[in-house]
């Protein structure tokens, strides 16, 4: 039987007791304690609006007044063949599957290797490997104050779970790819991912979203991230869900002395989309590097919200990240750089560059620093343009087509961002399927 | 999109009332003045709050949340603090279906 929220902040914290009594909840005791508190905490703050701050370009009535449905069993039928289609080819890595937010056993390829790698389902790993679980989940993310957060653990049903110990460097990337179907009524999905990656440790997650159709949902992923000393993590978001589905993530990262962190977000897909990535620099010498590359079309609306806390001495962060407008989409960029009082020797930079394509896209940049110690170093920048004619015109004159001039002003633009992937078939693909985007956007007449 | 799509139904909105709807996640806010039905992109050009909260007075919706004031008919702004014009939608009847034009 489907649990259905009519949008309305009472359905989502009834529906709790619903959800518990349903089967579907088949994580141990202590998480379900985890699910009450998590729900109280929605029940005070409910879903944001305009007048919060952070929220202040992007309208959630919609959510408020559509109703979605915890339906169907996770195991639609997706077949081996419809997964390879989204694989990237040449790459070599552990595929984990979940479909409509539950762990699709095969075609998934577990692991649990000899050095102690683990990479297998949360809800698994929460009865097999307890206390490793229960020492991390929620430990980071806000279910309190968050409301995506908070309704994120309340109606959680799976995941991935990564855990790398001390001293491996696992390099195969993980690609966990999430599926969501036509359930014929739209969806309420959660995601929750755990990833731990131990002291001088190494790896690469691939969380990678799709649909099978152009469906309406809601998808509200939360990933939290502890990044041990001395370790290196690379972490890409692949967005490209149903352009009608409702999209929110949260990815919060935990990072240790002398880590290292490397953020890449491309988003595609979705009708309305936040994306939150909070990483907080808790350890001395730390470096987090964040990339993103958002595209946008119609009438899609992209809010991307970045909070990087430096929290200790001599830690570096760096944010790039740029945004393709057309049509009569709406981007926002919110990007703060808070630095604690202790945090001497920070050195932070951020930089937001946006493309309009169209007369009728926009964007909101809105770059921020907060800053509590008098020895750092802070730089923010947000630029917004049209593609530059004196570029094009100088290509034009040296014979390249105008329609190939533009091409490559587009690559270049949007490859500041995805040539930092290290994973070079990702990279690859996405380069293809950017441009594939932007000569769609050019036989529709944008891309002035 | 260049179809119209069904927003609302004609019974749904009395004279003089407004009331939003949704297809996909856009407001859409749709009035009758007069016998006649407006549809417009239901968030204010100013900060982007609901429109429908506000009140409509004839062919004009006045924000309730710091006074900008568009007409339904063509989209112009009447009043500030409000500067770019809201967007407005095609509107056609077909028995009791109101459908409208998103391009
Ligand atoms: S949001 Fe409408 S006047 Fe300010």
């Amino acid at each position: 039987m489907a649990i259905v929220f009519d949008g309305t902040r009472e359905s989502y914290v009834e529906g709790l007791s619903e959800f518990l009594g349903s089967g579907r909840n088949t994580l141990p005791e202590w998480v379900t304690d985890l699910r009450r508190e998590a729900i109280s905490g929605f029940g005070n703050t409910g879903f944001p609006m305009l007048s919060d701050e952070e929220w202040r370009f992007t309208n959630l009535d919609v959510l408020r007044r559509t109703s979605f449905s915890i339906v169907g069993n996770g195991i639609s039928d997706v077949s081996e063949k419809t997964v390879d289609s989204y694989g990237f080819s040449g790459l070599s890595c552990v595929r984990l599957v979940f479909v409509n937010g539950r762990f699709a056993s095969p075609p998934s390829d577990e692991l649990r290797d000899e050095e102690g790698v683990i990479a297998t389902s949360l809800s698994k790993a929460a009865c097999e490997y307890s206390d490793l679980v229960r020492n991390h989940l929620a430990r980071y993310a806000d279910y309190e104050k968050d409301p995506f957060i908070s309704l994120n653990t309340s109606y959680f049903e799976d995941g991935v779970f990564i855990y790398v110990p001390d001293g491996v460097v696992f390099e195969k990337p993980v690609h966990v790819l999430y599926i969501s179907t036509d359930e014929g009524q739209p969806m309420f999905v959660n995601p929750r991912n755990l990833i731990v990656v131990g002291q001088s440790s190494g790896a690469k997650v691939v969380e990678h979203y799709v649909s099978t159709s152009q469906n309406v949902y809601f998808s509200n992923v939360v990933t939290e991230v502890v990044c041990g000393e001395n370790a290196n993590l690379e972490h890409y978001r692949l967005e490209f869900e149903s352009q009608k589905a409702f999209n929110f993530s949260t990815l919060r990262v935990n990072q240790r002395k002398n880590s290292n962190i490397a953020s890449h977000s491309v988003l595609c897909g979705g009708a309305l989309v936040r994306n939150n990535i909070h990483p907080v620099l808790a350890g001395e010498g730390c470096n987090s590097d964040i990339y993103g590359l958002f595209m946008s079309e119609g009438r899609q609306h992209m809010d991307n919200f970045m909070r990087v806390e430096h929290a200790s001495p001599h830690c570096d962060s760096r944010q790039f990240y740029n945004g393709v407008l057309d049509g009569r989409s709406k981007g926002v960029f919110h990007g703060r750089i808070m630095v604690h009082e202790g945090a001497e020797k920070t050195d932070a930079k951020q930089t937001n560059r946006n493309l309009l394509l169209s007369d009728m896209a926009q964007i909101d940049t809105k770059p921020q620093l907060e800053i509590y110690n008098d020895d750092v170093k802070c730089t923010h920048g947000a630029t917004i343009g049209q593609m530059d004619e004196e570029a094009l015109f100088y290509l034009c004159s040296r014979g390249i087509p105008m329609r190939k001039a533009k091409i490559i002003m587009l690559r270049a633009f949007t490859n500041e961002t995805l040539e930092n992937m290290s994973i070079s078939s990702i990279r690859d693909a996405l380069e293809d399927s950017v441009m594939q985007w932007f000569e769609r956007r050019l036989e529709n007449g944008s891309g002035r | 999109m260049s179809d119209f799509q069904k927003v609302a139904k004609v019974s749904d909105i009395a004279e003089g009332e407004v009331q939003s709807f949704f297809i996909n996640a856009e407001a859409i806010a749709v009035c009758r003045v007069e016998g006649n039905f407006y549809a417009f992109k239901d968030e204010c050009t100013h900060q982007s709050f609901t429109l429908s909260d506000g009140d409509l007075d004839g062919e004009r919706i006045i924000c309730c949340y710091h006074g900008a004031e568009f007409n339904v008919k063509t989209g112009e702004v009447l009043c500030l603090p409000a500067v770019e014009p809201l967007e407005v939608y095609p509107v056609r009847i077909d028995g009791d279906d109101i459908l409208i034009k998103l391009d």
